[in-house]
């Protein structure tokens, strides 16, 4: 399933957020788990996560120190802050606005099921 | 898996890196980048490929490295402070024009050109302003240390084998001399703040070590003597210990004896009291100490709202230590109080910067220098109002200054260069 660029990033954010509140996670294991949540939907280039995070890191979302793995690699883990989470808070409540929104202009259309999305 | 000798990768990160103006951030963003890959091209070969194609995979998932570079530059622009810069260009243009009307209209007891030199000191300050303004101001702190140990030597041999001038230790390096006690508060500022920056306060034994600093130049002062060097430096130093967290009983533990040492020094000789409270009451003695108040005071009442032209001959001194009461003389009341809340609104948005810096040095370091700018600027416009006791202070980028003028363009170089990092928190972190 092909789904929006645009729709993509705006809520790349969101999700990435929501993530951190469970654990401080680093660039790749936020990108694995996003991934394993979304079924595989959201396969985005990696590469544009990081920008997403440093902004999210430059406005006080996010905080980050650096921590070595057991195989001595570096790895820059992000970590929530009261500011991302009130943050999270508003921007979840704007998200579920527009979904009702989408959902009561197209609820009254019958679609196709669609078939489960594989991995890529 | 170590990846960061491998060509595609190198060229990888190159490329995402051209596209990233700032290169304070550069090491870090490439670190990151390349711990991604790494994990990657491991999981790609555990799932059976060959290492080449690994890293061929991964580099295609990272995706375009020129648009991850535009993204990343986006989030790390550098910044450029225009309303700094908007206010120096005024009070600079304001000064020089000032000193114009000083020059060609010969209101100086003696023949100096202070119009074409200050013109000259400016363009060199600029000069100055610009090259500091885009080094990476981080490379200070390293040599926080050796400037206060330098500083202090220079000083102390100044003080036992310098030259008198106008009561000041002088030391001569060429054809400059160069007034010690007077640049110290920049020096010391710079110095200070490079060793506040993370202090611990909760260290008994470092706290020792802060009065230490702290004292050294306090009794370097009184033996110059400069007063106001010591206003200077003790302001600066207030507000390091302030934005380096210190408590606020350590912070009144640390003044509290230099104030009583002031006190001390003052009880000890009844003159230095006469000379500082004189312009209360400068009637008592108005052919000697009270003389220059009583000249400020007269010029100052007589101004009226539009000025009375280039006419002050009263006052000595009018390109530097008075030259606000010249400008208030001469064009009125009305342009004081411009240039009064142009001032105001200069440091309300230096401070305002201090607070936004993210990096700690960085805010104490710009904190520090802003602060000798607003000290020298308030104290010299009361002192020209007869509020305040008469002691060597011309007011920053408007007074005739010489190599004055040239260190305050030189702080802003500094400032522009904090400015333009302010929001990059990716600084010093690895």
């Amino acid at each position: 399933m092909k789904v929006n660029k645009e729709l993509v990033k705006g809520s790349t954010a969101i999700m990435v957020l929501s993530l951190l509140t469970r654990d401080a996670m680093y660039g790749y294991q936020i990108i694995k788990e996003i991934d394993k949540q979304s079924g595989g939907v959201f396969v985005f280039k990696e590469g544009t996560l990081y920008p997403i995070l440093h902004a999210l890191e430059s406005e006080g979302s996010v905080e980050s120190y650096w921590l070595e793995s057991d195989k001595g690699r570096r790895r820059k883990y992000y970590q929530i802050t009261q500011q991302g989470n009130d943050q999270l808070k508003e921007k979840g409540a704007e998200w579920n606005q527009f979904k009702n929104a989408v959902d009561q202009v197209i609820g009254g259309i019958k679609f196709e099921p669609v078939p489960k999305p594989k991995c890529s | 898996m170590n990846l960061y000798q491998n060509q595609n990768v190198v060229n990888y990160l190159d490329k995402v890196c051209a596209q990233v103006k700032c290169k304070e951030v550069h090491y870090v963003i490439k670190t990151e980048l390349l711990s991604h890959l790494e994990e990657r091209v491991e999981e790609f070969i555990a799932k059976g490929l060959a290492e080449n194609e690994a890293i061929e995979q991964a580099t295609k998932h990272m995706g375009d490295p020129i648009s991850v570079g535009i993204q990343l530059h986006n989030t790390h622009k550098p910044k450029i402070d225009w309303k700094l810069i908007f206010f120096a260009t005024l009070f600079l243009g304001f000064g020089l024009f000032t000193l114009y009307t000083i020059q060609f209209n010969d209101l100086l007891r003696y023949d100096l050109r202070v119009f074409y030199n200050s013109a000259l000191y400016v363009l060199f300050g600029a000069v100055i302003l610009v090259l500091l303004s885009n080094l990476d101001y981080r490379k200070y702190q390293k040599i926080s240390s050796y400037i206060y140990i330098v500083t202090i030597a220079i000083w102390v041999f100044a003080l036992i084998f310098g030259r008198l001038e106008a009561g000041l230790p002088y030391i001569i390096i060429g054809p400059f001399s160069v007034n010690i006690a007077g640049i110290s508060p920049y020096l010391l500022t710079i110095a200070l703040a490079g060793l506040l920056t993370k202090h611990d306060w909760n260290n008994r034994k470092s706290l020792l070590i802060i009065w230490a600093l702290f004292l050294i130049p306090v009794i370097l002062y009184l033996a110059s003597p400069c007063f106001s060097g010591l206003l200077l430096f003790t302001s600066a130093f207030g507000v390091l210990l302030y934005l380096s967290r210190a408590k606020l009983y350590q912070i009144a533990l640390t003044f509290i004896l230099p104030i009583i040492m002031a006190v001390l020094a003052v009880l000890s000789q009844p003159y230095r009291m006469e000379r500082f409270t004189i312009f209360l009451n400068p009637e008592v003695d108005p052919g000697g100490a009270g003389y220059l108040y009583i000249q400020i005071t007269e010029a100052v009442k007589a101004a009226g709202y539009f000025g009375q032209g280039f006419n002050l001959s009263a006052v000595p001194e009018l390109h530097t230590d008075f030259v606000f009461t010249y400008v208030v003389y001469t064009f009125g009341w009305l342009a004081g109080i411009l240039l009064f809340f142009a001032a105001m609104a200069f440091f309300i948005h230096l401070f305002k910067v201090v607070k936004e810096v993210r990096n700690q040095y960085g805010s104490l370091l710009i904190g520090g220098l802003a602060t000798l700018l607003l000290v020298q600027s308030f104290w010299h416009i009361f002192m020209n109002l007869g509020c305040l006791p008469i002691t060597g202070m011309s007011l920053p980028f408007i007074s005739y200054g010489g190599s004055q003028v040239v260190v305050q363009m030189l702080i802003l170089g500094i400032i522009l260069s904090v400015y333009r990092l302010k929001d990059i928190v990716l600084l010093n972190k690895i």
